[in-house]
């Protein structure tokens, strides 16, 4: 074990920038003002990839995060510190709707991919032909065009299975039982370059291995002579003449100290890439009026389900996540996945109240969890929240729960078979431990009421669709919007529907064929 | 002091929730509870960070759970006034409430509790984050090294006269 606990050899990506590369504007003594060919807003999967690229191309790039940075060496593996440090609003931000839906969303320098998993899934040809089909997409997201865009990703980002001495017991147990009872289970692909399986990819990889954005696309673009202002949230984007001509931006976290305002000419365009939810906000904050504006939000809901076994499983050893069954995508539209959930949130799902829940606590090294990402079709709506948070409203729909209490049960049977002595399913009106394979039918007869899971909304999409027209979508087919040329809208916002697999390659291929068409042109 | 911090009375509600919720369990080796460790200053560092829509739905739960023997086991006492068993009747009731509303506010104080809890590196070493823990790369990179590595940020109990406190 002596390669895992060394530190590494040469210095992390993030402490090898450029001097004057990174504005960190909680500490700006004046207002700011300055000029780009492109400012882009966001620094996670979209906006790092659209910043490199553009940068690549030799215009001149500003990058706008409203987090800071924070960089490998101060990740801690305390969930609070990671919560209060990386996570917007804490790590409590959730959606509303007939129930409440936790999100887990980045605000820092790299956005969510410093706390997801780094999973990698080309986007699925069905998915690509029902936009081309049912929203009029046409030529304009084609696997042609994509394809030579993940085939870079993949290449940049080191993107391959999960090596088998990281894959951990969980992971493996996973992959060796589905596979006996008929279901493809198989390690996942990742953007990594030497995991050490610290199974801390949720609280920021120690290692620098996972290749999220602060690692890898934000380094290299400011090599290339890109700035990034962090800690400064995006007021609006101006418009002058149907043109986006700058964005408007002020200091945040300053902690008592004076708010400054930061305005970046955006001489060519504005690229917005601040997730699907944040947005839409800051387009109707820019003037942008549209019906479809904020409305046809749609995630992929996860759900956590444990189990118990004899022998020790130790989840917090091998990748996060690093094992996934897709078999049921398109005749079920649920995925199924592994993850180690920090002890924290394991510890919140562990059945029982008072000694016998620590007892149980106590054995947590010998539990797995699995999750289910069902692709729901609900749809909900986000606007302008209180004090300029962002407001989600969000219910699933029957469909979706019936898919998820399938799934649920799938997920149990193949506990079962993986020698689980106790099955938690977490379902409200569903015994809290199954103990035998003969009580998984109490989970397929479990209520269809989202009140009675435990959802964690994940991958967010639709916000700020693109289409032909203006009635129907915000964004058109040349990725700007309709009512702003040259303010391009390159996240998942702009996607008609959702996915049904993990959504980082799609949206980081479609922000480099946007940047690379948009540079070209 | 933030205005959002508990109050002495709202301390002591809290108290005897998290004491039910995560109490010591000797019969599985872990000696420790919550109430062990620094709940006010755990909590006053999370009523100055979250948003405060958040501060406010932990206050409510506190609330809540205080005032619940009277409809829960009829008791008129808050739930600070009662024996740990009598306690434990209640957050089991309501932690299995009809009421969706109900159920989420306990699982709020569960949820935050569960952040402190498993801070304390007896628990970490009892739940199995220990044994991964000390395989893992200390973010020490490549300058720092040994004491000069950036510390865990885990809360070390040590004994002081038989009582458990932290240093």
């Amino acid at each position: 074990m002596s390669n895992i606990t060394s530190p590494s050899a040469a210095p992390y990506p993030d402490e090898q920038l450029r001097e004057g590369a990174v504005v960190d504007c909680r500490l700006l003594r004046a207002d700011l003002r300055d000029e780009y060919d492109y400012v882009v807003i966001g620094s996670g999967a979209a906006g790092a990839v659209a910043a490199h690229t553009l940068a690549k191309s030799g215009a001149s790039v500003a990058i706008l995060e409203e987090g800071p940075w924070v960089k490998t060496r101060d990740f801690s593996d305390d969930l609070h510190t990671s919560f209060n440090k990386l996570m917007r609003m804490s790590g409590t931000q959730i959606l509303t709707g007939r129930s409440f839906m936790p999100l887990l969303q980045g605000r820092c320098v790299g956005g969510s991919t410093v706390i997801n998993s780094a999973i990698a899934w080309r986007t699925p040809e069905d998915v690509i032909e029902s936009w081309q089909r049912e929203f009029g997409l046409g030529e304009s997201v084609t696997m042609a065009k994509l394809d030579p865009h993940f085939d870079a990703l993949e290449r940049d980002l080191n993107v391959h299975p999960v090596n088998d001495d990281v894959l951990g017991t969980s992971n493996r147990l996973f992959v060796e039982t589905a596979k006996a009872i008929g279901i493809a289970g198989a390690p996942m692909q990742r953007y990594e370059r030497g995991c050490k399986g610290s199974s801390r990819c949720l609280t920021g990889c120690p290692s620098a291995a996972k290749q999220g954005m602060n690692v890898s696309y934000i380094p290299w673009a400011l090599s290339l002579g890109a700035r990034i202002f962090s800690s400064c949230r995006a007021s609006k984007i101006e418009v002058r003449n149907g043109r986006a001509v700058a964005v408007h931006g002020r200091a945040v976290d300053t902690e008592g100290g004076p708010s400054r305002k930061v305005t970046l000419i955006a001489k060519k365009g504005v690229f917005l890439a601040a997730s699907a939810i944040q947005t839409p906000n800051v387009l109707r904050r820019s003037g942008v009026r549209n019906s479809a504006l904020g409305r046809h939000f749609q995630a992929h809901p996860g759900l956590a389900t444990f189990a118990m076994f004899d022998k020790p499983i130790d989840m917090y050893f091998g990748a996060t996540q690093g094992a996934e069954a897709i078999d049921f995508r398109k005749s079920d539209r649920f995925k199924l996945e592994t993850i180690s959930m920090p002890p924290e949130i394991a510890a919140i799902r562990v059945p029982g109240v008072g000694r016998e829940f620590v007892e149980r606590l106590t054995q947590l090294g010998n539990t797995a969890m699995w999750v289910v990402q069902v692709r729901a079709k609900a749809e909900g709506v986000v606007r302008p929240g209180f004090g300029g948070a962002d407001q989600v409203s969000f219910s699933l729909l029957k469909s979706d729960l019936e898919q998820t209490r399938k799934a649920c049960a799938v997920l149990a049977r193949l506990y079962f078979a993986a020698g689980a002595r106790e099955v938690w399913p977490g379902i409200y009106g569903v015994p809290p431990i199954l103990t035998s394979p003969d009580q998984v039918r109490l989970i397929e007869e479990g209520p269809l009421d989202s009140r009675s899971y435990s959802f964690i909304a994940t991958h967010l999409f639709g916000t700020a669709r693109m289409g032909p027209d203006r009635e129907s979508s915000v964004v058109g087919l040349d990725f700007s919007a309709h009512d702003a040329k040259g303010l391009y809208v390159v996240d998942s916002s702009i996607f008609p529907t959702n996915l049904g697999v993990n959504p980082q390659h799609s949206i980081m291929a479609i922000s480099r064929l946007v940047a690379t068409q948009v540079a070209e042109a | 002091m933030n205005r959002y911090c508990l109050r002495p009375f709202e301390l002591r509600w809290l108290y005897a929730t998290l004491g039910v919720l995560f109490p010591p369990a000797p019969s599985a080796g872990l000696f420790v509870g919550i109430c062990d460790m620094p709940v006010e200053a755990f909590f006053a560092d999370v009523f100055a960070k979250v948003p405060k829509v958040t501060s406010v739905g932990i206050r409510a739960a506190i609330w809540v759970v205080a005032f619940a023997p009277f409809f829960v086991i009829g008791r008129p006492r808050t739930i600070a006034g009662l024996s740990p068993a009598d306690r434990e009747r209640v957050i089991v009731r309501l932690s299995d409430s009809r009421f969706y509303l109900v159920r989420q506010l306990v699982l709020i104080l569960k949820t935050f509790a569960a952040l402190l809890y498993t801070q304390a590196i007896e628990v970490r070493e009892k739940i199995g984050g220990g044994l991964a823990m000390s395989r893992l790369p200390q973010n020490g990179g490549p300058a720092a090294s040994g004491s000069e590595a950036s510390p865990q940020r885990l809360l070390p109990l040590v004994t002081d006269n038989g009582r458990r406190s932290h240093v």
